[in-house]
């Protein structure tokens, strides 16, 4: 049964790094129905909101993500966050 | 001090003596400053042989594996390498030319956009445009290799930054984790052994990653669980440690596969549920509950749930369970799996007609058993015989191509392991399709005098493809005949390599001898039977209790 999830991710604005979320999200079998990029308040910060829809764990997609080297943070659905160093689930 | 300079610089203070490459236009300055430095650099003939060698010189040694191309075609000739090292977590830097920036994105010659290649296959990757941006480019590529769950990294620089002088160096890098033990999981996680009835350790390829063989193998010894291995997971106990029941998974041994279905409880080190250990998942360890460690959460429940997920330094965690367990495991189910393991070990015939494959690979690794060796191997039928009758007393003694199944790994793979282990004998086992993946590195063998064994099993078939059109797509054999395959032994002659053919049982003994004995690289051809097949099976769509099994010729 597809899942409707919403994410918001904090990123260094390098070279591909949008790419590599976008990439990332279809790869592990969701998609996205709603896309936002802002700049955000530290030096080369994107301030990213998404909607995505599947039928795999979130939990999973929420791991991959903060495996990129240039996602700082990562919040699912207000309530599931992890921040700049690991060991927070 | 150029660009180009700088990057040498830097890998040297890391302690790279060796990599592995091909140069082109768009990494000209890189090889003009590898002119004078300390680092060898080993000219491979393919960058996909490069970056093969690359991974195997940092899967035997534990250090990362360099390989170096120019942009274009060397980029993407490179990738099936990258993505290799990507899926076997193999701690690698790839370093790639790239056309001057302000050519980029015009169509350039022997331009493409490598970074945006790169994105599925790769840990990390940083396209270099300034000449500002290249230090702290070249640490953290270098840092990230290598930290946590190893992977592959790539480097790809602009010529204009390898040719323009570095003007101020500013590095930060990231601490690496170190977070503390979690002593409540932990602490669940003895637990659950301590009250399971049929335990069972799964031991995969994240047990040599962590170098923690020896911690895993304490615990081991002192619990008295059995244990089955993944295929990357081979050698993280010796082959032939009492309580190992051998491989799981599709081409798994019986007993290893009827433990797993049994099991109550079953511990997953540093494995990650793979399709071809698990087969059908639903029906995987139907009645056990799962503690799985591992150092990337995202394995966490990705295929199978786990009721107690441990994460950090494996080490350390395994190094605590064995100091907080006092109990041992139920005797009653260890004696059950190892009565399975007596009841269902591979049978060996010697024929003086035929050669078997799997009893001469048997007897290769008797020879071989008291001498430090390395095999690496190819993927295919061959590679799953290695893998069921060669034995191995450490991880970083089976070198196979396991998450990618990348035919034309093996012999690059040993130019790398042999460069990393002078002192071990490495033996390429291979087959006929996909030693031709590759051939070309023969030449490498022959320019450095690397004394790389290769073992030739040569069934004029794609046999893993024959095998399975056989069982499963009605005897129609599509594409998988090879019977015109060049004379193998003329054309390791022709690149300077000496060899030898055989075809009968007879044969066996003295050409093994002749083989291990030669003290430079050495080509033995192995004709064997077409129909021979990789037994047991468990076929697509079953579970691991439902193996099926053929006559062995």
């Amino acid at each position: 049964m597809s899942r409707t999830s919403n994410i918001k991710i904090i990123a260094k604005n390098s070279l591909g790094s949008l790419e590599r979320i976008l990439r990332l999200v279809r790869h592990r079998g969701f998609e996205v129905s709603y896309f936002e990029a802002n700049s955000y308040d530290i030096e080369d910060g994107l301030a990213i909101t998404m909607q995505v829809t599947g039928e795999r764990q979130e939990s999973n997609l929420f791991h991959q993500l903060y495996k990129l080297v240039d996602v700082i943070e990562v919040n699912l659905n207000s309530h599931q966050k992890v921040r700049s160093c690991l060991g927070n689930d | 001090m150029l660009g180009a300079n700088y990057l040498i610089k830097v890998l040297e203070e890391h302690k790279v003596d060796t990599v592995f490459g091909y140069p082109g236009g768009a990494i000209m300055p890189v090889y003009d400053a590898l002119f004078d430095s300390s680092i060898k650099h080993i000219l491979c003939r393919h960058e996909q042989g490069a970056v093969f060698a690359a991974d195997g010189y940092a899967r035997s040694s534990g250090k990362l594996g360099v390989c170096i191309a120019t942009s274009g075609p060397g980029a993407t000739n490179l990738l099936t390498g990258i993505a290799n090292a990507y899926l076997d977590s193999v701690p690698l830097l790839a370093i790639t030319g790239q056309v001057n920036s302000d050519l980029m994105g015009t169509d350039s010659f022997q331009e493409i956009d490598t970074l945006g290649l790169s994105f599925s296959i790769v840990k990390h990757s940083i396209l270099v445009k300034t000449i500002d941006e290249l230090p702290q480019a070249i640490y953290q590529a270098i840092h990230i290799a290598q930290e946590g769950r190893p992977g592959p990294v790539l480097l790809d620089i602009t010529k204009d930054v390898q040719q323009a002088a570095i003007k101020r160096v500013t590095v930060s890098l990231p601490v690496s984790d170190c977070s503390d033990l979690d002593e409540k999981k932990l602490q669940q996680a003895k637990h659950l052994i301590e009250t399971s009835s049929r335990p069972l350790f799964y031991a995969g390829g994240g047990i040599g990653m962590a170098n923690a063989s020896t911690s895993f193998r304490a615990l081991a010894n002192k619990l008295q669980i059995p244990i089955v291995t993944t295929l990357k997971g081979i050698g993280s106990v010796a082959t032939n440690f009492s309580n190992n029941l051998g491989m799981l998974g599709m081409h798994g041994t019986k007993a290893a596969n009827f433990a797993v279905q049994d099991c109550d409880l079953l511990i997953a080190v540093g494995a990650r549920f793979d399709d071809r250990a698990t087969g059908k998942l639903d029906e995987f360890a139907p009645s056990a509950k799962v503690i799985h460690f591992d150092f990337d959460k995202a394995e966490f429940d990705k295929l199978k749930f786990a009721t107690v997920k441990v994460t950090g330094n494996l080490n350390k965690n395994l190094q605590y369970l064995e100091q907080q367990i006092n109990c041992t495991g139920n005797q009653q189910w260890l004696s059950s799996c190892l009565a399975n393991k007596r009841q269902y070990q591979f049978k060996y015939s010697k024929s003086e007609q035929t050669i078997c494959a799997s009893s001469l690979l048997n007897r290769l690794s008797k020879l071989l058993h008291d001498k430090p060796h390395i095999v690496t191997c190819d993927v295919g039928q061959h590679q799953m015989w290695v893998a069921q009758h060669m034995h191995f007393q450490g991880i970083e003694n089976h070198l196979s191509s396991g998450g990618l199944g990348a035919m034309g790994y093996g012999l690059p793979a040993a130019i790398g392991a042999q460069l990393a282990n002078k002192d071990h004998q490495v033996i390429n086992v291979s087959g006929d399709g996909s030693i031709m993946m590759n051939i070309q590195e023969l030449a490498t063998l022959i320019r450095y005098q690397i004394p790389v064994k290769i073992l030739l099993l040569d069934n004029q078939r794609l046999g893993m493809v024959r095998q399975w059109q056989q069982l499963f797509y009605n005897n129609r054999y599509s594409e998988v005949d090879l019977s015109d395959n060049p004379d193998f032994t003329l054309v390791a002659n022709a690149f300077g390599i000496r060899s030898q053919s055989i075809s009968s049982g007879m044969q066996v003994e003295k050409a093994l001898q002749q083989f291990l004995d030669s003290e430079k690289s050495y080509l033995l051809h192995v004709s064997i039977d077409p129909k021979e097949n990789v037994w047991p099976l468990v076929p697509p769509g079953k579970n691991n209790s439902q193996l099926i099994e053929g006559e062995s010729l």
